[in-house]
């Protein structure tokens, strides 16, 4: 009797396993929303709800609260509609998963590369009419909206938000003590690092993989005739002004790398430690991004910041890296309720208010507001009226998916003479080639 | 002459072992057998991994002929196999001499020496990758810190940064993680060792060294060569490691084929190639397994 109760038992639980498998592999179908276990008919919920689900690359503290903003705004307005955020790491492979698996996002805010990917792979909708409708374009400063679109002409698939820039923030105490004044050219540049360095200082944070880059990028542009510079990021021409460029760019990089104006043995430092070590109050300069500009605010240090200067002649237009970093797209697959949603999203995120959230959070928004009565951080005031008088350059490492670590390892190669200045630039440009 | 009836016992067929094992077998065949065979025909397309299934291409064997040609296969193949050859000898010599330590002498606390060896297989990589890269770091690491204070100010370097440390720094840490699993493997199988072999040893006058190299390590051969063989394929997919240290870099010093696949699949956006990767890599690490196995049946 034992022997038989044993068994039943053991068919038991090999059936529930069997049914729980079953089950599994037969969930609710995902249309825009990922699986809540609930019921569904169509796009609806049971209790008549529709699914929002959006995806950015904003998930940090300061940022969500903004999100949060908005979407309390839209809850009210849409009290039928949930709303999913799986905004966070790894987005753009969230997003092509999703997209690729046939659900999609509703809404995705992400960078240049990944709208690329979506818009290519066919999911993103035609913008358009939207943007003449609702005047997004208008609210833009001069040319952000245009950013994005550049690939498809007459088309619009993306609308920016916030610009990304590159600027070099600068120990204004170091800077008083050594008698040094903003540089405004390249050799003012070399010259700032050589003092600082001559006087026991720290030229300049670096780290293993991306400060190089941007300062290769940066000088790069400036280089280079703008024209060739915008076929390249657009992968219609590679000229031969670019690849001077690129080299003589990487060599004036190398020379301060060997000349020991950057911190000892930073090939080995993270990116995320370099505010961290500026704060230690040691060094003059560090060419970082906007993203970090809380963090050297509150370094304790007197931190000022100037945009890097390019250019050989301080009359000419200085391009520095500082493109509309990201930017919203709706998936083709919305239904109306989902499209109403969409369109007031972004146009609750490029409104006065909100713009006046990401300024303060440290963010540049790319709207042609008045934003002077803002009371935004003296250090944010400081770099808006920095990169003020400059040009918008690119990320050159969005120029393909992939490109980046290529970009950064042949770079290192070259940077420890491993390999020529024309090795790097061929190995790249056959990247570029694809 | 007895005449023994043989009673035969009924051979019939159970159905009931087969339904135990079906639930096991689908799951199996659902999650590691189907996506194998994904991967094999997927390595034929040019599949970017965004585009809808139904608009890829195939283009034949484009995608292994791009591999076998391109620098970035070569340069990880090398990486591997260096990773072969250091992480699978060092930390077994080094289990296999603190386990016979452990075992033979009369060291108190056994217990709480093999838990403390085996704690680096209970915390994740993550952690031990913050761990070791706050001890690397070149600017306040513990490492170039404690060289300074004893005065090899020499040999402080960006140890993650520099071509020639970056590999074998990533492989120290991977040697710490390995051994203690070795030494708790090891303890079970010097313990399940006849120790009257050791006590014929000693009559015979052999002394402990000797007992180690002539009882103990042809005992236990068979656990070697399992660790062996395990520890060769755990190098030709190392990647966690790489991936949270390094990315390969500097350069292409700590490239290895995993990180490759990773970066070509799905940072790259070419799934197709990565499958292909995927293949040529399950492909080798079969081989140097059956070459592996073969060389141990001759033994």
């Amino acid at each position: 009797m034992n022997k038989r109760f044993k068994k039943l038992m053991a068919m038991t639980i090999v059936m529930a396993m069997v049914i729980a498998t079953a089950l599994m592999g037969c969930g609710k179908k995902d249309d825009g929303g990922k699986s809540t276990g609930t019921v569904t008919d169509g796009d609806d919920i049971t209790q008549g709800k529709t699914e929002f689900k959006f995806i950015s690359a904003m998930a940090d503290a300061e940022r969500t609260e903004i999100i949060d903003f908005v979407l309390d705004q839209l809850k009210e307005k849409y009290p039928n509609v949930t709303f999913v955020n799986e905004s966070g790491e790894d987005y753009n492979n969230k997003a092509k998963l999703a997209f690729s698996s046939g659900s999609g996002y509703a809404l995705v805010f992400t960078d240049d590369l990944g709208l690329t990917a979506l818009r290519e792979a066919d999911y993103l909708l035609e913008l358009s009419e939207y943007i003449a409708e609702r005047g997004w374009e208008d609210r833009q400063l001069e040319g952000a909206t245009d950013f994005y679109n550049q690939r498809t002409p007459g088309e619009k698939y993306s609308v920016g938000m916030n610009y990304a820039p590159v600027v070099v923030y600068y120990n204004k105490e170091i800077f008083s003590e050594l008698n040094l004044s903003i540089p405004t050219t390249i050799d003012e540049y070399e010259n700032a690092l050589k003092i600082a360095t001559e006087n026991g200082y720290i030229g300049a944070e670096n780290c293993k993989d991306n400060i190089n880059g941007w300062y290769i990028q940066s000088l790069v542009q400036n280089k280079a005739p703008f024209e060739d510079v915008l076929q390249w990021y657009y992968l219609e021409n590679s000229s031969d002004n670019m690849k001077t460029a690129f080299i003589e760019s990487s060599e004036i990089v190398k020379k301060w790398s060997d000349a020991g104006y950057f911190r000892k043995d930073y090939e080995g430092i993270d990116y995320g430690d370099v505010p961290t070590l500026f704060a230690q109050g040691n060094t003059a300069m560090s060419l970082d991004g906007n993203w970090f500009l809380y963090e050297y605010e509150n370094t304790g240090l007197d931190v000022g910041v100037f945009a890097f200067p390019g250019v050989t002649d301080s009359s000419e237009d200085n391009y520095i890296i500082n493109p509309v970093d990201t930017a919203f797209a709706i998936g083709k697959q919305v239904d109306d309720t989902q499209l109403a949603v969409a369109l007031d999203f972004i146009d609750l995120m490029l409104s006065p208010e909100t713009a006046e959230l990401w300024l303060e959070k440290g963010s540049i928004p790319s709207l042609d507001y008045d934003f002077d009565d803002l009371a935004a951080s003296p250090l944010t005031q400081e770099l808006l009226a920095a990169i003020q008088d400059t040009k918008s350059g690119f990320y050159l490492d969005n120029v393909r998916p992939g490109f980046l670590d290529v970009f950064i390892k042949e770079m290192q190669l070259f940077l420890t003479g491993e390999q020529s200045a024309e090795d790097m630039w061929n190995r790249i440009d056959e990247y570029w080639h694809g | 002459m007895l005449k023994t009836k043989l009673r035969k016992k009924g051979t019939g067929f159970g159905v009931i072992p087969y339904v135990f094992v079906f639930p096991g077998m689908l799951l199996f065949f659902l999650i590691a057998v189907v996506p194998i065979f994904q991967t094999i025909v997927l390595s034929f397309t040019d599949w970017n991994g965004v585009t809808a299934l139904d608009k890829i291409n195939f283009i034949g064997i484009d995608n292994y002929k791009t591999i076998i040609s391109g620098q970035e296969f070569m340069a990880a193949l090398k990486n591997n196999i260096i990773w072969a050859v250091v992480s699978v000898t060092i930390p077994i010599a080094i289990g296999l001499i603190q386990a016979s330590v452990i075992v033979n002498s009369n060291v108190k606390f056994k217990n709480l020496f093999q838990l403390l060896l085996f704690l680096p297989q209970i915390l994740s990589s993550m952690i031990m990758s913050i761990m070791w890269l706050a001890i690397y770091d070149p600017a306040s690491g513990v490492l170039n810190a404690v060289l300074e204070v004893i005065g090899l100010d020499s040999l402080v370097r960006p140890w993650l940064g520099d071509k020639d440390t970056a590999i074998y720094a990533l492989l120290v840490m991977s040697i710490w993680m390995a051994y203690g699993f070795n030494t708790i493997i090891y303890c079970t199988a010097i313990r399940a060792v006849d120790q009257t072999m050791y006590e014929a040893a000693t009559l015979d006058g052999a002394n402990s060294l000797q007992a180690f190299f002539r009882i103990t390590i042809p005992s236990i051969s068979k656990t070697t060569t399992t660790l062996l063989l395990l520890s060769l394929i755990g190098a030709f997919k190392v990647f966690d490691v790489v991936y949270q240290m390094t990315k390969g870099g500097p350069g292409y010093y700590t490239y290895v084929i995993s990180y490759y696949l990773y970066q070509t699949a799905f940072t790259s956006n070419k799934i197709g190639l990565g499958c292909a990767i995927a293949v040529l890599l399950s492909i080798l690490v079969f081989v140097v397994s059956r070459v592996f196995l073969r060389l141990r049946k001759e033994d």
